[in-house]
């Protein structure tokens, strides 16, 4: 059985059901539950959920031994978490907001990372770090990055960044599951967007990316919310006699660039759109795989668009101009086809 | 300059950040409101008492949460609305927004957004200070959740090996954005946190304006003779959520009507009638004039242009021959 759900109750949904199956699942990170310290008020046990209520409703059936709140100390939860998961422990920690994985980055770079591999291939650490990425929320600088590319450079890390509910479900299930450090990052944009998503269990690979719309004309690779922005432009081009193909990588390490470059070699032309900055991207890195690959098939160059070489701007028209829209995703499109220059975007 | 007089003064100024924090929470319900606001509504009166012992050019940092800072340290409302819109004419040219309002140009170096991060940054600009041989110190706000970071921990101690000038300020408002202290602190004081170091510490009634101010006044004579820093506890308590649209389902009924009467305004109110009775017709005006400022710099930043592409450009690296 399948039903609409939001981005948001998907990943709580996938949670919920691997906390179930697995008792040494826990969650904890700031005020994932919330109201700690005060649960004699009505209200205040699971006052929060998160910033967005993501894990609304977890404590109240799981209770405050396997729902943590942490304190404001993202290096010592994370750092203990993955000494945890040498006790046997499988917890997932969530740093409130990508930027703010600064404050733990250490744990994460030299110790997640690297535990497995240092020790001759010994034990790995099956952590899941979730956090709350992407620009567009009028949240300023701190709040807004994306820093995917930051991830997905250091080997031992997996990273995923999903762009729907359906594939936010499988593929949490999955990272829970998984035997390595998996970096999850849920796009604050995308919380509130429905899609159709089975009741029950179930699991997407880690590495499989996912062809969103079929086409024949041109491969455009969306990244996380990028997707829709791509999907969009998808529709106005057809409009216009253009048969875009969109694909979400959905795992970006490691990512199935066989997805993507057999499609290059089906379209013959490559757009990369990522909120990202542009400098050492996702972008950038894709692009730089497929020319490695799959340059024979092309019939022009490759293009990326991203997001510009600064801090994500607070105000209102500079952030959404900041964002690649789906206007410009549609004029890189046609000018690509047309094999006409494309200025870089300022 | 008579006694009442300059207690007028400091309420009116209290009076200011409450009356601003009063029409952001009216603003934040309407379609105009972009990204999150946090207002300062109970604090004002620490941020009042602390900030007046500033001198010119002394270093500040401040918090997401830094409406009462930014009033207190005398910036320009106006500026301050416009940032909060994301205008041209903010004080981040409206690159930074609510949670970064600051103004450089009177070494108010920065709101940072990522809980603790001003607090090495503040000890790092008395350091520089003192090894440049001026008599500038630092004020450094953070919140109670803070005391469990990393960069606290580095930065005060820091701070002391190695002499820099600089009051740590931990306002503790008895949350840590939903969290309660009584979860969140190991200790009843953060100064727990902080009194095995050999550093002067003070935790002071921070709805009580007199007394912050005796406690502040105390740390910055020290700081300014001994160049070493001081770490100042204020006991407070956040009359409003954590942001705006917050529930605040995690505070009892009974625990918020006690803080309300222990409003700092009220507080101090009573203090300045108790000294002269006379001066009751004063505050209604004050309120009265404050509210009038904050509807001006609202009506007149709203009518502001947002900034242009290019300055954003200019914003990322200070180039040779950039004003800077």
């Amino acid at each position: 059985m399948s039903r609409e759900l939001t981005y948001k109750d998907a990943v709580n949904e996938a949670i919920r059901l691997e906390m179930r199956r697995d008792s040494s699942v826990i969650l904890i990170g700031e005020d994932v539950a919330g109201g700690a310290g005060n649960d004699l008020i009505p209200g205040a046990l699971d006052a929060w959920g998160g910033p967005f209520g993501v894990t609304k409703d977890l404590v109240t059936e799981f209770g405050r031994e396997r729902v943590i709140d942490s304190l404001l100390a993202e290096t010592g939860f994370v750092g203990a978490c993955i000494g945890a998961t040498f006790a046997g422990m499988r917890p997932i920690a969530e740093i409130m907001y990508s930027d703010f994985i600064g404050t733990s980055f250490d744990q994460i770079l030299n110790h997640a990372a690297k535990l497995r591999f240092t020790y001759g291939g010994k034990k790995s650490v099956p952590l899941v770090i979730r956090t709350v990425t992407g620009a567009g929320f009028r949240a300023g600088s701190e709040h807004s990055q994306m820093l995917i590319s930051l991830y997905s450079h250091i080997p031992g890390l997996k990273v995923i960044a999903p762009s729907n509910a359906f594939d936010a479900k499988g593929l949490l299930i999955s990272a829970i599951r998984d035997e390595n450090p998996v970096i999850f990052m849920e796009h604050k944009r995308l919380y509130m967007r429905k899609s159709e998503v089975p009741t029950e269990s179930y699991s997407i690979p880690i590495g499989v990316g996912d062809i969103k719309r079929y086409g024949q004309d041109i491969t455009i690779v969306g990244v996380q919310k990028m997707v829709l922005t791509a999907l969009d432009a998808a529709e106005q081009m057809a409009a216009q006699g253009i048969d875009a193909e969109v694909i979400d990588p959905r795992s970006y390490s490691p990512i199935d660039i066989d997805l993507i470059c057999e499609s290059v070699e089906k379209t013959g032309h490559l757009l990369i759109v990522d909120e990202s900055h542009p400098r050492c991207s996702m972008a950038t890195d894709i692009a730089g795989m497929v020319a490695d690959r799959a340059f024979s098939s092309l019939k022009g160059p490759i293009k990326t668009l991203t997001g510009l070489h600064m801090p994500v701007p607070f105000s209102p028209p500079l952030e959404d101009h900041f964002i690649p829209s789906i206007q410009n995703v549609v004029e890189y499109s046609q000018k690509m086809l047309k094999g006409e220059k494309i200025a870089e975007r300022i | 300059m008579s006694n009442v007089t300059e207690m007028l003064d400091n309420w009116k100024l209290m009076s200011l950040s409450r009356e601003f924090d009063l029409y952001v929470k009216e603003f934040a319900q309407t379609d105009d409101a972009v990204g999150y606001l946090h207002t300062s509504i109970g604090q004002e009166a620490s941020s009042v008492a602390i900030i007046k012992q500033l001198n010119q050019g002394d270093w500040m940092t401040s918090t997401y949460r830094n409406h009462s800072h930014g009033v207190a340290r005398g910036l320009d409302l106006y500026r301050m609305v416009a940032e909060l819109l994301g205008k041209e004419t903010g004080y981040c040219g409206g690159l930074g927004g609510s949670m970064h309002i600051a103004d450089q140009d009177i070494n108010f170096i920065g709101s940072m957004g990522i809980v603790a991060g001003g607090i090495p940054i503040a000890a790092g600009a008395a350091w520089g200070s003192k090894m440049k041989g001026t008599n500038q110190v630092a004020l450094c706000f953070f919140g109670e959740g803070a005391v469990h970071q990393g960069a606290f921990h580095e930065g005060l101690e820091f701070a002391i090996k190695f002499e820099a000038p600089v009051l740590f300020v931990c306002e503790n408002n008895l949350y840590a954005e939903s969290t309660s202290s009584k979860y969140h602190l190991l200790h009843e004081s953060t100064i727990g946190y902080v009194d095995h170091f050999d550093i002067k510490t003070i935790k002071v009634d921070g709805n009580n304006f007199e007394a912050v101010e005796v406690a502040a006044k105390e740390c910055f004579a020290y700081m300014r003779k001994e160049k070493k820093p001081a770490f100042l506890e204020s006991m407070t308590y956040k009359l409003s959520g954590q942001y705006e649209g917050d529930k605040e389902t995690y505070k009892s009924a009974e625990e918020v009507e006690y803080w309300k009467t222990q409003d700092p305004l009220k507080r101090y109110k009573a203090r300045i009638l108790e000294t002269d009775p006379s001066v009751e017709a004063r505050f209604e005006e004050i309120v009265n004039e404050n509210r009038k400022t904050v509807v001006d710099a609202f009506e007149r930043a709203a009518k502001d242009s947002y900034p242009e592409i290019p300055s954003m450009h200019r914003a990322v690296y200070l180039e040779k021959g950039d004003v800077a």
